[in-house]
């Protein structure tokens, strides 16, 4: 599996390129909801991402975070007038809240184990919800929901431009926040621990809270995710929660590539943008997309855009260059 | 009255147990074995179901399907580990993972193409559709069927396990496999066998809860969850383990389902983060 | 605390019917260099794994001055003080031999592994071990593709890292070559009086050569202890190596 290696300063070039692209995302796809649904997953994606390329956790429970932030967030604005971004943070928060409890259980064990276990609990998510239904709507979730604007009065969202505008803001700032995470101390602790989770315990860290401080804020991007999805839809329906988006979100991170947190936005792109080109021409898609994980698992490991990135330098090395000073990570 | 209601529903979950008993065993052993995970282990019992289904619909008879369930099963697990999982042994386990998870996924969606995405029943034999008297107990007589159909599976493999050279070079290849190749012990075919033994016994598991449940297509990954929780609940690489882990998950999802019956399912889960959280190696397993 | 030893008592360790360890003392004095040597099997290093908080032994106590430290973790030893270095090399392979150091150095610095907010500080503490270590020239280069004898050299500066009061050193000087014997095992007297010193070595001539004190381990049980020239004598030990030349 590809990993984040390619980080150098903070911000650089990438940060600049994700902005150019969300700001262009709207006039490039069919449809601006199409954009906010690539936004909303790109987040998603984005939470696998980091725990498998950074700290080398593979989740595939990261949809019963989403669904947490999802129905958080529909039952937020259903008992409060709260805001739209105040909404959405402290839905996310509840996620990132779950996270670190199921992550407290799951970092008993490792390896194999530990991903099985983050199974076990996608499953729990959906059957929680389900027993829990006065609170939830069970098989119909949550619907009806009001949309606030922004912050309480200011910035409607009731057009579909301004939503993008606002879902694109988040999204950039969660990328923002994730790159700074990677390339901070905190970051580097989480990136030994992916490379030699012995030795870092023999340094002095204490591996298990870092492994669950990462797992929270894994969470805290897959809540946030969901609780986008339900401001952009109007409505929490059970598949946020069900196992199957947990799935989804792995694939995406795959396909994508772990090496960098872009790959979870060309991810992301790339399964949002074949589900509504291929779905109505053939509704079992899906095939296609597993058959190509497989593809890239076994030939492309770095997924879509680590072998770009992968392309890049090598034609960047039939240049002669050196390394900057201060290039901590190789 | 009060305790005969808990006896019954402690006795049906006793014939859910054995089935999810059936369903773990496989995985426990190889994941000892080979430390190998097949995320695609749900798939074998939605094979063997759904051969219960398409069985029983030409032929009108579930006796065929009770055998060719698990060959079918057996046969999904052959294909897959000759096409694509050979491939994946000198991988890294996530990289394993991923691939018989998608691997799981193309089955499920070749489920839902060969006939379609909603749930069906499949008529319990009609030899077996009535009920049986045991003492105060009204009890169908079709589960009573799967109980004892699961306990002669049990003992056999209890025999096989500690009677035979093969179980022993399996026990053994649990604990170490470095060992057991030392020994002279071709680590690989005891692999292949229980892989495919294992297989067969999740099909199986499958077969014999068609009638009950019914058949859908994304029975396999709820499947693979339960196994998962067994495997958590009984420990790594221990029959006795699973057994005991699947009786146990069993009951507690029968009790609760008298209790509370949208939160029976959700029981099984709150009891696994119980294991996890008191005695992380799992009831029979090794820390 | 400077002036705690460390005080393993009657430690035994068992896997299943076999024991590794068995009623083992030991008393490591602050500021002098102890060796341990023994046998291949005897259980150093098992030993070191006890005292290092790798292993929890199934008898017996282990004591920092007059705190019991037996049940405290690897991770939570090093901030009292306490670093080692392996036998097999376990560095990071795909990060930069100065990533190897600086982890290590920051993994004691307060505060700074939990900081997620901004980027890396460099520390002059880095570019002391790195120094002291010989890796200047190769900083930059992923650990993995450094020699065997680097390699080791590398063991060594990731221990001292943390700034260690009590540097358990298991094996630093197997593989490496006759050219960085002699620096090594310089570097590694020069750590004493200031820090304390507990090495496994093989290579008898330095093991008599540095240590104050050596305690000899066969088959799990101590079967002598005292000043080199002391140990050197002992046919006991001579017994045990079965007539290695000492």
């Amino acid at each position: 599996m590809s990993t984040f290696s390619s980080y150098r300063s903070f911000p650089d070039a990438t940060t600049s390129a994700l902005a150019v692209v969300l700001v262009a995302l709207p006039f490039v796809l069919p449809s601006v909801t199409l954009a906010s649904e690539l936004v909303v997953f790109a987040i998603g994606a984005l939470s696998c991402t980091f725990l498998l390329g950074l700290v080398g956790l593979l989740s595939f429970g990261q949809g019963l975070f989403f669904g947490v932030g999802a129905y958080g967030a529909a039952l937020i604005l259903i008992h409060t007038s709260a805001g739209s971004l105040v909404t959405i943070l402290a839905a996310a928060a509840m996620a990132a809240a779950a996270a670190a409890i199921v992550g407290f259980l799951s970092v008993r064990r490792r390896g194999i184990y530990f991903v099985m276990l983050t199974l076990a609990f996608a499953q729990m998510g959906y059957f929680a919800m389900l027993a829990m239904k006065d609170i939830t709507g069970g098989e119909n979730g949550l619907t009806g929901l009001p949309r606030p604007p922004v912050f309480a009065g200011l910035g409607a969202l009731t057009h579909s431009h301004s939503v993008y505008a606002f879902l694109a803001a988040i999204c950039f700032l969660a990328f923002v926040l994730t790159h700074r995470i990677a390339t901070s101390p905190f970051g580097s602790v989480l990136r030994a621990i992916r490379e030699n989770e012995v030795r870092a315990d023999a340094l002095g860290y204490d591996v298990r809270w870092f492994k669950i401080m990462a797992l929270a804020f894994g969470g805290f991007l897959a809540g946030l995710a969901g609780a986008m999805h339900t401001i952009f839809l109007g409505l929490a329906p059970p598949n946020t929660i069900e196992p199957e988006m947990s799935e989804r979100l792995v694939i995406m991170a795959i396909i994508g590539g772990t090496g960098s947190p872009i790959g979870a936005l060309i991810g992301a792109g790339f399964y949002v943008l074949l589900a509504d080109f291929l779905s109505s021409l053939w509704p079992r898609w899906l095939m296609i997309i597993a058959f190509l994980m497989i593809a890239i698992v076994l030939f492309l490991p770095n997924g879509l855009w680590g072998s770009v990135e992968l392309l890049i330098a090598r034609w960047r090395s039939g240049r002669v260059r050196i390394a900057p000073p201060g290039a901590v990570d190789g | 009255m009060q305790g005969q209601v808990v006896l019954f529903q402690i006795l049906n979950g006793v014939g859910i147990g054995m089935i999810y008993f059936l369903l773990s065993v496989g995985l426990t052993m190889i994941f000892g074995l080979m430390r190998f995970v097949n995320f695609a282990h749900g798939t074998l019992y939605l094979v063997g179901a759904y051969t219960a289904f398409s069985v029983s619909l030409l032929t009108g008879s579930m006796w065929w399907a009770l055998a060719f369930g698990p060959l079918a099963a057996a046969g999904v697990a052959l294909i897959s580990e000759r096409l694509i999982l050979r491939h994946t042994y000198d991988m890294p386990h996530e990289a394993q993972i991923l691939v018989t998870f998608a691997l799981a996924l193309i089955f499920q969606e070749s489920i839902v193409l060969i006939f379609d995405p909603l749930a069906k029943n499949v008529p319990v034999p009609s030899l077996l559709s009535g009920i049986v008297f045991i003492g105060p107990f009204v009890y169908p007589a079709y589960r009573l069927a799967v109980v004892c159909a699961a306990a002669v599976i049990a003992v056999l493999l209890w025999f096989v396990l500690e009677r035979t050279r093969f179980g022993a070079a399996l026990r053994a290849g649990s604990e170490s496999t470095e060992m057991v190749s030392l020994l002279g012990i071709n680590v690989q075919q005891v692999f292949m066998v229980a892989f495919l033994v294992g297989g067969a016994l999740a099909g199986f598991a499958g077969t014999l809860s068609a009638p009950l449940r019914g058949v859908e297509p994304f029975m396999g990954s709820e499947a693979l969850g339960v196994a998962f929780v067994v495997v958590v609940v009984g420990g790594i690489g221990s029959y006795t383990g699973a057994l005991l882990g699947g009786l146990l998950i069993g009951i507690v999802q029968s009790v609760a389902s008298s209790l509370w019956p949208e939160g029976a399912r959700l029981m099984i889960y709150g009891a696994m983060a119980l294991v996890l959280l008191v005695r992380p190696a799992g009831l029979m397993g090794r820390s | 605390m400077d002036k705690a030893s460390i005080t393993a008592e009657k430690i035994g360790v068992r896997f299943g019917g076999f024991r590794a360890l068995d009623l083992v003392d030991l008393e490591i004095v602050a500021g002098s260099l102890h060796s341990i040597i023994g046998p291949n099997g005897a259980g150093k290093t098992t030993l070191f794994n006890v005292l290092t908080g790798r292993l929890l032994p199934s008898e017996g106590s282990v004591r920092l001055g007059t705190r019991d430290i037996t049940r405290m973790a690897a991770h939570g030893r090093v901030h009292l003080g306490i670093a080692r270095s392996f036998q097999v090399t376990n560095i990071f392979q795909n990060l930069t031999v100065a990533e190897n150091v600086r982890l290590a150095v920051q993994a004691v610095r307060r505060g700074e592994p939990w900081t997620f907010w901004r980027g890396i500080s460099p520390d002059r503490n880095v570019e002391e071990i790195l120094a002291a270590t010989g890796l200047q020239a190769r900083a930059m280069d992923r650990a993995g593709t450094l020699s065997h004898g680097a390699q080791r050299a590398l063991e060594i500066g990731m221990a001292l890292g943390s700034d260690p009061r009590y540097v358990f050193l298991d094996e630093p000087l197997a593989g490496v070559s006759i050219d960085d014997i002699h620096r090594i095992k310089t570097l590694i007297r020069g750590l004493t009086p200031r820090r304390t010193v507990v090495l496994i070595e093989h290579n008898m001539r330095v093991v008599l050569d540095i240590s104050d004190r050596i305690t000899v381990l066969a088959q799990g049980e101590v079967i002598a202890e005292g000043a080199p020239a002391d140990i050197r004598a002992n046919p006991t030990v001579r017994a045990a190596y079965l007539g290695a030349s000492i």
